[in-house]
């Protein structure tokens, strides 16, 4: 397996997935009655106002010349205007993202820091008492309603114990660090506002908590089963044979072949991510994008609906990409031919 | 393969040593736990192994021989088995006692295990250099260099040309006999008194084979290493061993110098394994030429395990086991044959 | 002839059918889920009926009452009884998840079953077309769709049931090449049956087991599913009694009176549980290699 073949098979797929994303929510959004014209002017405006507005949005045009302007805008880096803020889309996204990004990040990085010694655990004593809270504990986490789990937690560490923060990325009275990715515990970390860093972090641990959660069963899971299977290879029965410890053949011989093919299940569960973000933001009053897709939805903001997604499924694409990538990297098995 | 007993093979200091073994197995009874009920596996079983000897250990598969050889080094998965009587002591260890760091001590050091799979012995992800110094450095307080010095010197002494350039190498870049040389030698990392090879050579083809056994014979000698070897080939056993145990459905019915066993054997159930020749036993297989099937092992056998495939087997044989018996040659079977003809 | 139709018609006679009882009884998974699932089936199925009370009726008096023997689950703004506005939203929850997922395995199913009998150009066509879909994250597209349809609990059912479609359309597909392999379907040919008769008398049946587990495992997903459109707005619309939009109605009022959307909540959970454990165990029962794996 090539890297350069894989890589550019991947990004011709990339680009018909964004050809059909944009498609499908295209056709559909248009297909339905409802005019967004109307939407737009208001429903006080006159007919002439909605006319022209009509004109000037080109939606008098037929769909196939709207969607050849969709795409063509795309290609630029145009999706289009967002209906409700007035700006363009893709700056709106650009603006929102950061936040989510590292939400995302601190839910995974908690849910593997949960998730991976819970599923080794559960495969080394396996139908052993941590086996089964872990399974049941993972049937329970893929079970729940994340925006649920928000506001129980809401209600309890915020509400209740007053522990944590319920909303926001800072408390009021704290300045956002200088932009440099505009993940604010990275930001204030490198400029050296620990104070801010830790209010930041302090902001992050329930949304993180909730978003993660989830994901924590998904990857104790993963983990367990290929550690199970790694348990029955024979290089354990000779790393047992040499005397080495039972730690040692567990987690420095068969954990890392375990976690290469979990790597993959990682990149999928970034796209259920980037959905509980959408949920988990607008309980945390989370200024991320799914906070501003939700608003965009109940706001009937069609091209900033679109645009959410066409970048959610083009960044979800990449981050497989990238995790195949990764896998090659890890696994010397797979090697480069030609 | 021939069958005869090939003399120049064996130096002439071979044979017991010392008087304290270093593998001893007395009246092992060992079981599986199974869905109501338990799989006899191993039945009152005596093995003794002394220092630098060589020695066999043969039968068909589920004859109990590769439990054996776990449970000499405690592999065997903990709760899924349970000793019924009998002592085992490796080098003056109480196997059957001792505790995870005293199980992690004399694995890979004093005594060692050689497995039937070179192709999935070894760590994939991990090359074979850090393989090696892995396990030297478990059993020595050496540094990470001296260790690679000595992982390289046990390649070499295992024939491995360029010992350098498979230390960067991952297991599965190598040919199988490759792999299981490089089993081998760290078999022979940390100086063991007895090596335990389960089938070492099964997967490999027969002139690798013979290469791989001859370097590990070699290997043990120099070293003075006991070895036991597991093996369904009498091929193997004649021409390697200096003593062997003929295993059936998990009772040691023979026992002897290889010689004395394979040209005058006692026991029914080895002769019909030398009728059969060699070739006859494929791995994981009964004996063709043996009529009938090896007995169900969850099941009570009152009488001698072979009898239901023994052509000359008597009342007594399916009554009451028989004992072990001496003859004069030091060879020790365990069959009512002769009783029966007296009767 | 009638011979040798009747030989292919063995395919019906599943072996294993006899024992599966037996086998389910031996599940502590499978088992819990059942009994989870009966509890579930009184609740909202039975238990309505015989309280004839009203999910919709208000009593301004007792609003936001906390639980209490008369309300067990406590009151909502309007004074209406949280619990068997719980027990009716339950109906509503769950009819749409089998709904769904009925509508879903069905139409995946035959596309997949049909693209499998074809294969060629048609085939190669409709799994890069599916290839496309499953590549976008389901979720986030699911949520797109309901977007574009607009509001309502018909067009998040549409939304959800469109981008599961997909799921089944594959699996259907690699089932159905597997049958295809084992030489029904050319005896079949042969004797000049055509593909509907193709699909229905021979692939339908061999494909049942994975799509069924499937299906299963789908629903709880579809529960969540329609409770987090509903939750931000896209599905269910007030006053139905649906548990996501119950959950989000309450959110105004969690940190006084937690009980508005916590009981609907734990609905989900229990019901999304079952459901999840059910599929687990009957995956466990039909793929014996996958047992105590996951």
């Amino acid at each position: 397996m090539n890297i350069l073949v894989v890589l550019r098979r991947r990004l011709m797929f990339l680009v018909l997935v964004i050809f059909g994303v944009s498609l499908i929510t295209f056709t559909i959004s248009h297909m339905i009655p409802g005019d967004p014209a109307r939407l737009l002017a208001g429903d006080r405006a006159s007919d002439e106002l909605v006319a022209q507005m009509r004109e000037n949005l080109g939606l008098d045009q037929p769909l196939y010349v709207q969607y050849g302007r969709y795409i063509a805008g795309l290609v630029q880096g145009d999706l289009g205007t967002s209906i409700r803020t007035g700006r363009p889309v893709l700056e709106d996204i650009v603006a929102y993202f950061p936040a989510t990004l590292e939400l995302v990040i601190v839910a995974l990085i908690f849910s593997i820091l949960v998730g991976v010694p819970l599923g080794v655990a559960s495969a080394v004593w396996r139908n052993g008492i941590i086996d089964q809270l872990a399974r049941t504990f993972a049937a329970i986490g893929i079970s729940t309603p994340a925006f649920w789990l928000g506001l129980l937690l809401l209600v309890a560490f915020y509400g209740r114990l007053g522990w944590f923060p319920g909303s926001g990325r800072l408390d009021a009275g704290i300045a956002p660090p200088p932009t440099i990715t505009g993940m604010y515990v990275f930001d204030s970390l490198v400029t050296g506002q620990f104070k801010t860093m830790i209010n930041a972090i302090w902001h992050l641990v329930l949304p993180a908590l909730c978003l993660g959660f989830v994901h924590v069963g998904v990857i104790a899971r993963q983990i367990r089963s290929a550690m199970l299977d790694q348990l029955s290879e024979d290089y354990v029965r000779t790393a047992r044979a040499s005397g080495l410890s039972k730690a040692r053949v567990i987690l420095i011989h068969a954990l890392p072949n375990a976690a290469i093919p979990s790597v993959t299940v990682l990149g999928l569960a970034f796209g259920d991510l980037l959905y509980g973000a959408v949920l988990t933001e607008t309980i945390f009053a989370w200024p991320g994008m799914g906070a501003y897709v939700v608003n965009s939805i109940q706001a009937l903001d069609f091209p900033a609906v679109m645009g959410f997604t066409v970048i959610v499924s083009m960044a979800y694409v990449l981050v497989n990409l990238a995790v195949d990538l990764a896998y090659i990297a890890l696994d010397p098995r797979i090697k480069e031919v030609g | 393969m021939k069958l005869q007993p090939s003399a120049q093979n064996r130096p002439a200091t071979a044979g017991p040593m010392s008087t304290t073994p270093v593998l001893s197995i007395r009246g092992l009874s060992l079981e599986f736990p199974v869905w109501q009920g338990a799989l006899h596996a191993l039945e009152d079983v005596t093995i003794e192994i002394n220092a630098g000897e060589i020695v066999g250990i043969v039968g068909e598969s589920g004859c109990g021989k590769s439990v054996t050889a776990m449970a000499t080094m405690r592999l065997l998965p903990e709760a899924a088995y349970k000793v019924t009587s009998g002592a085992l002591s490796l080098l003056g260890h109480d196997m059957l006692a001792a505790t995870e760091t005293e199980l992690r001590h004399i694995r890979g050091s004093g005594a060692a295990m050689i497995f039937q799979e070179p192709l999935t012995a070894l760590n994939p992800t991990r090359r074979i250099g850090t393989l090696m110094t892995e396990v030297i450095r478990a059993h020595r307080k050496i540094g990470k260099k001296e260790a690679q010095a000595h992982a390289v010197k046990l390649l070499k002494s295992m024939r491995i040309a360029d010992a350098e350039a498979v230390m960067n190498r991952y297991s599965f870049e190598l040919s199988g006999g490759m792999r299981q040389r490089i089993v081998i030698a760290l078999a022979f990392a940390n100086d063991p008194k007895i090596v335990i090879a389960d089938e070492p050579t099964t997967a490999l083809d027969v002139t690798v084979q013979r290469q791989v056994l001859t370097l590990l014979q070699n290997r043990a000698r120099d070293v003075g290493a006991a070895v036991m070897l597991i093996t369904h080939d009498l091929g193997v056993v004649s021409e390697y061993t200096d003593r062997v145990y003929v295993m059936y459905a998990g009772k040691v019915v023979e026992t002897g110098p290889t010689a004395s066993v394979l040209t005058k054997p006692c026991h029914p159930y080895t002769h019909a394994l030398l009728a059969a020749g060699p070739d006859q036993v494929a791995p994981g297989e009964a004996l063709a030429s043996i009529p009938g099937t090896l007995p169900d092992l969850r099941e009570d056998i009152p009488g001698c395990r072979f009898a239901d495939r023994c052509a000359y087997a008597q009342g007594l044989c399916r009554t009451t086991p028989p004992p072990m018996r001496q003859d004069a040659g030091g060879q020790s079977y365990a069959c009512w044959i002769e009783e029966e003809a007296q009767a | 002839m009638m011979a040798a139709m009747s030989q292919y018609l063995t395919v019906f006679k599943n072996p294993a059918f006899g024992r599966t009882w037996a086998r389910v009884r031996q599940s502590p998974v499978t088992v819990t889920g059942l009994v989870m699932l009966v509890v579930v089936v009184i609740l909202v199925g039975l238990l309505p009926f015989f309280l004839g009370t009203d999910p919709n009726a208000i009593n301004l008096r007792a609003r936001l009452s906390t639980p209490s023997w008369q309300h067990p689950f406590g009151t909502d703004e309007v004074g209406r009884d949280i619990f068997s506005r719980v027990m009716h939203g339950g109906r509503i929850s769950i009819g749409v998840a089998l709904f769904v997922v009925a509508v879903s395995a069905t139409i995946g199913t035959l596309i997949g079953g049909l693209s499998g009998i074809f294969g060629g150009k048609v085939d190669t066509l409709i799994m890069r077309l599916m290839d496309i879909v499953l590549a976008v994250p389901s979720l986030v597209l699911t949520m797109a769709l309901a977007a574009a349809l607009g509001p309502s609990l018909w067009n998040a059912m549409v939304a959800i049931t469109l981008v599961r479609i997909p799921t089944y359309v594959r699996l259907a597909r690699g089932q159905t090449l597997v049958v295809r392999e084992a030489g029904y379907i050319m005896a079949s040919r042969v004797f000049g049956a055509r593909s509907g008769q193709l699909l229905g008398l021979h692939v339908v049946p061999n494909i049942m087991s994975p799509i069924l587990v499937q299906a299963t495992l789908d629903i709880g997903a579809v529960i969540l599913m329609v409770a987090g459109l509903s939750f931000i707005g896209l599905g269910a619309q007030p006053p139905a009694a649906e548990w996501g939009a119950m959950v989000s109605a309450g959110r105004g009022y969690i940190l006084n009176q937690w009980w508005y959307s916590a009981f609907p909540g734990v609905a989900i959970l229990f019901t999304s549980i079952a459901f999840n454990l059910l599929g687990d165990g009957i995956r466990d029962l039909t793929d014996p290699r996958q047992k105590g794996r996951s």
